[in-house]
């Protein structure tokens, strides 16, 4: 693991180093490095991130390399629905949306019908309501992504705040199944307990 | 004399052949893994992370009059609970409302133990790598390698005395650690009761409604899968709405005996909007793809895909799904 020093420096570093992955500037190897210091370093780095995602928030908290912003906007803006290496298209979408998403509490979507009402903000625009939206477990997610770019035509923070039957389903079976025992259980408490800490 | 002696070379040329033979044998242990899970009494407390995420939990696990009761809390921020009694398991949110996931009432499924005590899937290689001390107990650390790329690896820490699992890591398949469970104390034998496993009253229940497949189109629906990953093969198919006003959806379970994921399927109805893409939280990856339905009819179905596979699998997973008009 890196060495950190001083906090705003790290910061700007990081901040680079995310902005550099949003571009597809880094190779695969540096994204798994980056990937594998947020998931080695604990608790302490989640400061860190943090300014991540209040940057994702439109917030400013830190000092944040001028045009981080806008290449984050354009960087998201250029993918399509396509699907290609783990690193292109709706996949590096996911792996943004994951660095930002991480520190974001995750939200879970509730599928079916949305029940939603009033107006809703993601990153600080408001965003329209839909009646009828079927999202998948953790939908909003990647749309901490794309609440950068556009007013996303969707109500996120409608979602009902239970968690996502889907989720609940899957680790229900897998802890059957699987071989981990009660893995998906704590995997499955750990995500309901986290999904309304906002 | 010379028969002591024959007795002493034969026991020596043996030993290392009986070293090998124990060690060769994850797959038993492996067994003795899931057989302690469910068979033990125990609690302890145990942190959970992913990414930047740390929970720390507390897990009770007991069998009374031969029910078994597994009862996790989630310890710092939010209270959120899980309440297992044999099948049937029980969410308790945040906010106290309860889920009650119905166990199903078709045919038992294989369960892990039984078809790991066959045969460990081919597509895994596992060795024991050692011994390491976790919760302060002292521990052998088995490597699960995935052989190909439609699975994550596994590092488990099994505990030398009662095979509880101690310690597990998912690993994908540039050795990022995707997800680490670790004990941080464990209590064998410790006197729990049935009070320590009753539910809390809760003002408002959600039951996660178990149907008859046939019971409702959605039911009916049908999936042709033209590719999957090697291993993987349906385990069960089930019909759950969440609450009498919805429709209900369909969900096929996939497991290769160590991984898993689920598919579900819902026919869209008219007018109402589905989004398709990805998510991930930890190593669980949720993709969702919209399809169409067999020829000659305007039908649109969203088919989700929810586990612990590596993404690029989960794609080519739903890539490969097509609908099949079985009305």
């Amino acid at each position: 693991m890196r060495a950190i020093e001083g906090d705003a420096m790290s910061t700007e570093r990081e901040l680079e180093i995310l902005s550099g992955l949003l571009d597809g500037e880094t190779s695969e190897l540096e994204t798994r490095r980056i990937l594998r210091d947020l998931d080695d370093t604990g608790a302490a780095s989640w400061q860190r991130w943090q300014l991540a995602a209040d940057v994702a928030r439109g917030q400013k908290v830190a000092p944040v390399p001028v045009d981080f912003n806008a290449r984050l906007s354009a960087a998201l803006a250029e993918q399509g629905p396509a699907k290609g290496s783990w690193l292109g298209g709706v996949a590096r979408a996911a792996v943004a949306a994951s660095v930002a998403a991480a520190t974001v509490t995750v939200g879970w979507q509730y599928w079916g019908v949305q029940q939603g009402e009033g107006q809703a903000t993601l990153a600080g625009v408001p965003t329209e309501q839909v009646q009828e939206v079927r999202a998948r477990p953790m939908a909003d997610a990647f749309l901490v992504g794309q609440g950068l770019r556009a007013p996303a035509a969707r109500s996120q923070a409608t979602a009902d705040p239970r968690i996502d039957p889907m989720l609940m389903r899957h680790s229900e079976f897998a802890a059957r199944h699987g071989g981990q025992g009660m893995v998906p259980y704590a995997r499955l408490v750990s995500a309901d307990a986290r999904q309304q800490e906002k | 004399m010379t028969v002591m002696l024959r007795r002493a070379a034969l026991l020596l040329m043996m030993m290392p052949v009986l070293a090998l033979a124990e060690a060769s044998q994850p797959q038993s242990l492996l067994t003795a893994m899931a057989e302690a899970y469910r068979s033990l009494d125990y609690q302890g407390r145990f942190l959970y992370m992913h990414g930047n995420q740390l929970s720390t939990m507390k897990v009770r696990h007991a069998v009374i009059d031969g029910r078994e009761y597994e009862r996790l809390t989630h310890l710092d921020g939010q209270l959120a609970e899980l309440i297992r009694q044999d099948q049937d398991v029980i969410c308790i949110h945040p906010d106290r409302s309860i889920t009650r996931l119905r166990a199903e009432t078709g045919l038992g499924p294989m369960q892990f133990q039984e078809r790991i005590s066959q045969s460990l899937p081919v597509q895994y290689n596992v060795l024991l790598d050692g011994d390491g001390r976790v919760a302060g107990r002292d521990a052998v650390r088995m490597r699960i390698a995935a052989l190909d790329s439609h699975r994550h690896g596994y590092r488990l820490w099994i505990d030398r005395d009662s095979n509880l699992l101690l310690k597990s890591e998912m690993v994908d398949a540039g050795g990022l650690v995707l997800e680490r469970i670790e004990f941080v104390t464990l209590e064998i034998d410790p006197a729990l009761t049935v009070e320590d496993f009753a539910a809390p009253g809760a003002a408002v229940v959600h039951a996660i409604e178990d149907l008859a497949l046939d019971s409702h189109p959605q039911g009916r629906i049908e999936l042709d899968m033209t590719w999957l990953p090697e291993g993987f093969e349906v385990l069960e198919k089930d019909l759950r709405r969440n609450t009498p006003d919805r429709a209900p959806v369909a969900a096929l379970a996939y497991s290769d005996g160590l991984a898993s994921f689920t598919l579900f399927v819902e026919g869209l109805a008219a007018g109402s909007s589905a989004e398709e893409g990805v998510s991930r939280m930890g190593p669980t990856v949720a993709v969702s793809r919209l399809l169409d339905g067999a020829e000659d009819t305007s039908e649109r179905y969203l088919v989700t895909l929810v586990g612990e596979i590596p993404q690029d699998t989960a794609e080519r997973v739903l890539a490969a799904a097509r609908i099949r008009d079985s009305q």
